[in-house]
């Protein structure tokens, strides 16, 4: 164990395993009442279970309850009442917030939470902050349209919480948004590790080193490129400080997040969530490390819609080392691995486009962005590969192409045809980027 | 983990708060004033917070 200055909440973060899996146990049976008894979504698929509350007596007893993705909040919200519909646990006069997911797989989902989902919202985060060394000293800049996505507004209660002083760039273009910090000499900024590589640009598109900021720490969000090591190790290089990821979704609240000891992988918050790894194929509970499964969560404190064996749809591994940090809080190794639905065979082998980040973010001659296409070229499966060159590297394409051959062939056993850009013409994102496109689904 | 006995008496204290909150909510909703009522709420979502934080850990611990 560190210095109690290391936690947040000692009490919570370094509890023995043995006490915390039993504190998970009665939070999962807690919350698994709650739900039963006040929302109809989850009465009927337990009743179609054949299961009630009382049943779940152990650990083993877990994977009894059925599990719920965001198509089922998505049905439920057909019904009464608008907009929720009948997942909904609280009389619809106590919800005081409202937020959506972004829609990008299908219609959005709608989030309501009471005022204490929301005080919640921000003591998950507080950990979140506090384990990445934030402190009152630090000025806290969030480039983000504040909006009906839930994104960092949970964040910025966060910092007020642990004493940060927030700054909101919310309607600034992301040239106001570095004038802004460099202005304010902010020590800490959180954004979608596509819009850290972004606003980087934006610093030297203005003849500024990112350096020169000063920037402290920055936390990410979004996307899975906080873990991927090379993408990690951009973002750092370019703004001359740590960079911590962290992991959550509208549904289900944040449940993973890095520490200053960077554990090589997310923390997960076992004192607030259940987070299970499943079999890919059989469904299975995953215990041991090293072995990719899907991630299914359970939020125990989020009431008014509540999260109960949510499917993410994210893969990950439990890794087979604690932290130096001394939390007894399991990790997940390098963090998330890809998406479910990503995740998919082309030509035969399984394939992952967070395994082509990783090699492109590798590549110095390589820009922030490139764009991946899966098509069926007749029976055939083809992958394209939109890449830009740096300035500097311009007419290098051959010899650019031949590495990154080399190099995906060894990282996903895969070829590819390669497309080359002029430097700044492919899609910039402000918040989450839509690289991956497989055109086989949409046949 | 330090400071068990710390954590119980945290516990005590969070929960004898929470009871005054309560019976402040409901003085204030009795009487019709409407800022004591929702005051409250926001503070019992903080105590809420404490008990998730510290007495759920002192109830496992036994302390």
């Amino acid at each position: 164990m560190q210095s109690l200055d290391t936690y947040w909440n000692p009490a919570l973060e370094t509890l023995p395993v043995e006490k915390l899996r039993e504190l998970q146990l009665v939070k999962f049976k807690r919350i698994l009442k709650w739900g039963y008894e006040r929302s109809k979504l989850y009465r009927r698929l337990y009743e179609a279970a054949g299961l009630m509350p009382e049943d779940i007596k152990t650990w083993d007893d877990i994977k009894k309850v059925p599990i719920i993705d965001k198509g089922s909040y998505r049905e439920a919200q057909y019904k009464e009442p608008w907009p929720y519909g009948d997942s909904l646990c609280i009389p619809l006069e106590d919800v005081t917030v409202y937020h959506q997911t972004s829609g990008t797989t299908g219609q959005p989902v709608f989030q309501p939470d009471t005022w204490q989902d929301w005080e919640w919202q921000a003591e998950i985060w507080s950990h979140y902050l506090w384990a990445m060394g934030f402190r009152n000293t630090d000025r806290v800049f969030i480039p983000f349209g504040y909006n009906v996505f839930i994104a960092y507004w949970a964040g910025h209660y966060a910092a007020e919480k642990v004493g940060c002083e927030v700054v909101s760039g919310a309607m600034l273009n992301t040239e106001e948004r570095i004038m802004k910090m460099k202005d304010l000499r902010a020590t800490a900024f959180m954004a979608t590790p596509t819009y850290v590589l972004g606003m980087a640009d934006g610093c030297r598109k203005l003849g500024m080193d990112p350096r020169d900021l000063h920037i402290k720490k920055i936390l990410c969000a979004g996307e899975p490129g906080g873990s991927v090591p090379t993408t990690k190790r951009r973002m750092e290089e370019a703004w001359g400080c740590p960079v911590y990821d962290h992991v959550g979704a509208t549904e289900m609240g944040s449940w993973g997040y890095e520490c200053t000891f960077k554990p090589g992988g997310l923390h997960v918050n076992e004192g607030f969530f259940l987070v299970e790894l499943l079999d890919l194929e059989t469904g299975e509970p995953i215990e041991e490390p090293n072995k990719l499964g899907r991630i299914v969560i359970t939020a125990f404190d989020r009431m008014a819609q509540p999260c109960i064996r949510c499917d993410s749809k994210d893969v990950a591994m439990w890794s087979d080392k604690n932290c130096e940090c001394g939390r007894t809080y399991r990790v997940l190794k390098g963090g998330i691995q890809g998406r479910t639905d990503h995740i998919s065979k082309v030509k035969g082998v399984l394939f992952s486009p967070v395994a082509v980040e990783e090699v492109v973010r590798s590549m110095p001659q390589l820009g922030d962005e490139y764009e991946l296409i899966v098509k069926k070229e007749g029976d055939i499966d083809k992958i394209i590969l939109k890449y830009e060159l740096n300035p500097g590297f311009e007419g290098q394409e051959k010899e650019v192409e031949a590495e990154l051959a080399r190099n995906l062939r060894v990282k996903t056993n895969l070829g590819y045809v390669y497309e080359s850009h002029p430097y700044g013409s492919l899609p910039r994102y402000l918040v989450k980027a839509k690289r991956y496109k497989d055109l086989r689904k949409e046949l | 983990m330090a400071g068990e006995t710390n954590i119980r008496e945290m516990a005590n204290l969070i929960a004898n708060i929470k009871q005054d909150a309560e019976k402040l909510k409901e003085l204030g909703k009795n009487s019709n004033i409407k800022c004591v009522e929702m005051n409250v709420v926001r503070m019992s979502a903080m105590i809420k917070m404490l008990e998730l934080d510290i007495t759920d850990a002192a109830d496992i611990l036994g302390a």
